[in-house]
């Protein structure tokens, strides 16, 4: 009998809103691997680790670490899909862990809010759930290798580049990638899709960092760009409809890992909603034999 | 390695002293919904359409999580930073 493993779930801002069918999917897949998720009720954003950091870090330490203690006070660990939610959620664990003052300054803030937090809660990206927790042996038992043939641009996300915690996430990915017989291409692939450049200047964004990043993929022959960061997702989807505007069209499809991970375990693209994507992902279901 | 291929890969790590004007429109919608992006009635029907909660169990649903977001912003003063207000609700 295999161990149920729980976690809290941190969906962060993004998926709920604009990418349903990854919270979807996830819930489907996790079911599936007989995984529980509970709710981190009354979550707010991380908050993100660009804008709020900069602009208030004391506020975004404390509402990092109300978001943290919710799922603290579950006993379980927390499992977040968003690769900026968990940059936030390991930076603020970080500095809690570095600075007393600072714990101490933030436990007073969130007695004010009736909450208390010990700092002891065991952060986890999707990455290492599926990889580490779940296994890629218990993984292969479930998954067929439906993508052969496929060719797969995976799009790391730069905040999996930052810290000793994650340096080995992108190893990981790829290992997640192979899972599903597909080829992985791609020459780019650390470059950043350009979100937080964004802030200041989305044109630039769009033509210095995403355009590259297509330009890349479209150069490997790429049918799908794959990412676990709901930020990338965005990016290179909208950085596509801008530039088809402008006249240059690249078409090609961005899917969230666990989308590709739900089909080859034998979930219909239909069931967690693949129709919503603004760019269709019909000529991958129709290699792989689910269209 | 070129700029491209090795890449600035964190353009925005450093604190500043007054967050540039962009980052008002984010944080004003962090203050009002609890998150950075709204959630419209079509996206509900969507996630309803496909079998999950109309509105997630967060601050979207949850007033008393937006009051202590507010809380936070009041007490740390980032309301004040960026000009944005976030009173109490009444009654």
């Amino acid at each position: 009998m295999v161990k149920k493993l729980r976690y809290s779930v941190f969906w962060g801002c993004t998926i709920p809103v604009m990418q349903p069918f990854v919270e979807k999917a996830t819930r489907l897949v996790f079911e599936a691997l007989n995984v529980e998720l509970l709710e981190v009720e009354g979550a707010t954003c991380c908050p993100d680790p660009e804008i709020s950091r900069i602009a208030g870090p004391d506020a975004w330490l404390i509402l990092a670490s109300r978001n943290m203690a919710i799922a603290e006070s579950a006993g379980v660990p927390m499992l977040v899909l968003c690769n900026g939610c968990y940059d936030t959620f390991i930076k603020a664990l970080k500095e809690l862990k570095e600075s007393e003052a600072k714990m101490g300054e933030v436990r007073v803030a969130l007695r004010g809010l009736s909450m208390d937090f010990k700092g002891k809660l065991d952060v986890r990206h999707v990455i290492e759930v599926l990889h580490d927790d779940v296994g890629i042996r218990r993984l292969k038992r479930r998954v067929k290798p439906v993508f052969k043939g496929v060719k797969v641009y995976i799009q790391y996300g730069c905040r999996v580049f930052r810290d000793e915690e994650t340096k080995r996430l992108p190893e990981k990915f790829d290992k997640l990638v192979s899972l599903l017989g597909a080829e992985a291409v791609g020459r780019l692939k650390r470059l950043c899709c350009g979100v937080p450049m964004m802030y200041f200047d989305e044109s630039r964004a769009v033509h210095e960092r995403a355009k590259l990043k297509l330009e890349d993929a479209k150069q490997s022959e790429a049918d799908v760009i794959v990412t676990f960061c709901p930020a990338c997702f965005n990016m290179l989807e909208k950085a596509q409809l801008t530039l088809a505007r402008e006249g240059t069209r690249f078409n090609i499809p961005i899917a969230n890992y666990v989308e590709l991970l739900a089909v080859a375990m034998g979930f219909e693209p239909d069931d967690f909603g693949a129709y919503m994507h603004r760019i269709p992902l019909d000529e991958v279901w129709e290699v792989v034999g689910v269209a | 390695m070129s700029e491209v291929e090795e890449g600035p890969l964190y353009p925005l790590r450093k604190e500043l002293p007054q967050p540039p004007k962009t980052f008002r429109g984010l944080i004003e919608t962090l203050a009002r919904v609890g998150h950075i992006y709204e959630l419209s009635d079509f996206t509900s029907d969507e996630r309803e359409e496909i079998g999950l909660e109309p509105t997630p169990p967060t601050a979207f649903s949850r007033e008393d999580a937006l009051e202590q977001l507010k809380t936070v912003f009041r007490k740390t003063g980032l309301d004040r930073k960026i000009s944005i207000s976030v009173e109490r609700e009444e009654g």
